[in-house]
């Protein structure tokens, strides 16, 4: 057919009819994903500091760091002598990175960016992958199989996060709330609804029957309905509570810093 | 803004036998028109041996399935008036055949292939006893996925037949569909997952959604097929707690 138009191309990257501007989408969300890689990377190893503040006794915790499991009275971690580079978020932070790394959205997002795989749909793909051979999630991407078991280990993390909400809203005169509350609260629903939507979590719950006829099945039909509504929108939670992740470090590291002053609202005294 | 009487520019894909060209036409349009139109007007007035395939003009027999722009879509579906809004002005729109498949004449491909590989998929095997009855939630399920008017626009945009024509070891969205719906059938007590992994290949699809965007049934092929037959087959061979679970409970299945 004929050779594709727009963009200088090299070999088989970009070549396609299409005239719309296809590049776009990728080009953005590869941005936004190495910005996101750097920052943590820059957070986890570089400047761990700052990581909570305290507001008239009550904690705000960066989302980062949550949970800060270092200073759990559990397996002596509290008392661990650690390294100086260890801290919570190098701890913890393979849990989400792994439920994100593979997520059946994420996957659509780096296959696309970051292996050109294809770069946008009717793109074509770069000589290099065709050399390669494409073994799809056959060879090298297997591990993708293993979500599940991440989407175990980050609703314990969710659970958790709402906990450290919690910790947001005990003041030393009484209860109340603070910014701290709102981000970190608009935090832990994104990251819910995330956990919530997830593929692996909607065929468990009741994908994998056939029949949704009595008792449980029944059920794990009405929650497979209910999922598979969440679902459609998997890719708008995945970017919002990505974004708040951040957010909500920034949030922190700000107010930590002295930047900006949190204040506190006690309702109950 | 009103289309009629404009004159609009078009290259559309001529020849046979692999030797194919991008041929200039202009024709005065209409209101209203959608691009199948435009391709009758060229075909009464220029060209009557103009090759292209189509029978409803209404969606639903799937027959007219072409690239226009560089994007697959059926022509009886697309209106004019969004393809010369997209075109930027004094440009020609383009229209070529599906390219994945064997080209046969102008905008006419071979899409044998797809039947072929439907003709291996085991079909429902029903229960013994007569009594067939299931629910509306189950009905929905599967019903869903008998709304594809099998145009192949989703086999045809398909990386993995598409840019590396994998055609031998990869079923295509269509028949991954075609599978979804009857391995999730309520009644059906036929096993299929062995094949779904080995020779219709699930695996190599890496879910980039493309299938799903073009669908003109706006079937999710990806999320409520595709993805849903991955995991029964992790459920099936990655899964070690499943596996386990299996041994303990005396579970017998194929791998």
């Amino acid at each position: 057919m004929g050779e594709g138009i727009k963009l200088p191309v090299i070999n088989g990257l970009g070549r396609t009819d299409r005239i719309d501007k296809w590049w776009r989408q990728p080009i953005a969300m590869g941005i936004a994903l190495t910005a996101a890689l750097f920052y943590t990377a820059w957070r986890l190893v570089i400047f761990p500091d700052s990581i909570s503040y305290d507001l008239e006794g009550s904690t705000v915790m960066s989302p980062i760091f949550s949970p800060n499991i270092l200073e759990w009275d559990l397996f002596g971690l509290n008392e661990w002598e650690h390294p100086g580079w260890v801290n919570a978020a190098i701890l913890v932070l393979w849990i989400p990175f792994g439920f994100r790394g593979t997520c059946y959205y994420m996957r659509r997002v780096y296959y696309r960016t970051f292996f050109q795989s294809p770069t946008a749909c009717w793109v074509d793909e770069p000589d290099i992958n065709k050399k390669i051979g494409y073994g799809g999630e056959k060879r090298l991407f297997i591990f993708n199989n293993l979500h599940r078991y991440f989407l175990y280990a980050a609703i314990i993390i969710i659970a958790i996060k709402w906990w450290d909400v919690t910790h947001t809203l005990h003041f030393d005169e009484g209860w109340g709330f603070s910014f701290g509350t709102f981000i970190m609260g608009t935090e832990a629903f994104l990251l819910t609804m995330y956990v919530t939507s997830c593929h692996a979590l909607r065929h468990l719950a009741g994908g994998s029957l056939d029949r949704w006829v009595s008792g449980i099945s029944a059920l794990r039909g009405k929650l497979f309905k209910r999922i598979s509504v969440f679902n459609r929108s998997h890719g708008f939670w995945f970017w919002t509570s990505l974004g708040f992740v951040f957010l909500g470090d920034l949030w922190t590291l700000a107010v930590a810093e002295g930047h900006i002053n949190d204040m506190a609202f006690v309702i109950l005294g | 803004m009103s289309l009629k009487g404009k004159k609009q520019a078009f290259k559309v894909a001529r020849g046979e036998d692999g030797e194919t060209k991008l041929q200039d036409y202009e024709i005065t349009l209409d209101e209203g028109m959608v691009v199948l139109d435009c391709i009758h007007r060229i075909q009464h007035e220029k060209e009557p041996d103009m090759a292209v395939r189509w029978n409803c003009k209404a969606g639903k027999c799937g027959s007219c399935s072409a690239e226009i722009n560089g994007r697959p879509r059926l022509m009886c579906m697309t209106r004019m008036s969004d393809v010369v809004a997209e075109t930027p002005e004094g440009q020609p729109i383009e229209i070529r055949p599906m390219k994945a498949f064997p080209h046969i004449k102008d905008l006419v491909t071979d899409v044998q292939w797809n039947y072929d590989i439907a003709q291996k998929i085991a079909p429902i095997n029903g229960p013994n006893e007569m009594n067939w009855e299931f629910n509306q939630m189950e009905a929905d399920r599967v019903q869903h996925f008998r709304e594809c008017i099998e145009c192949f626009l989703c086999v045809n945009t398909c990386h993995v037949l598409r840019d590396h024509e994998m055609f031998d070891d990869f079923a295509g969205p269509r028949n991954l569909v075609r599978l979804a719906q009857y391995e999730m059938h309520p009644l059906d007590t036929e096993d299929r997952i062995p094949e779904i992994k080995k020779e219709f290949g699930i695996e190599y699809c890496n879910i980039t959604r493309c299938c799903t965007e073009v669908c003109p049934a706006g079937i999710q092929i990806t999320d409520d097929a595709i993805i849903q037959l991955k995991e029964r087959v992790v459920d099936r061979y990655y899964d070690p707690l499943q596996r386990i679970w299996r041994t303990i409970t005396r579970k017998k299945v194929r791998y």
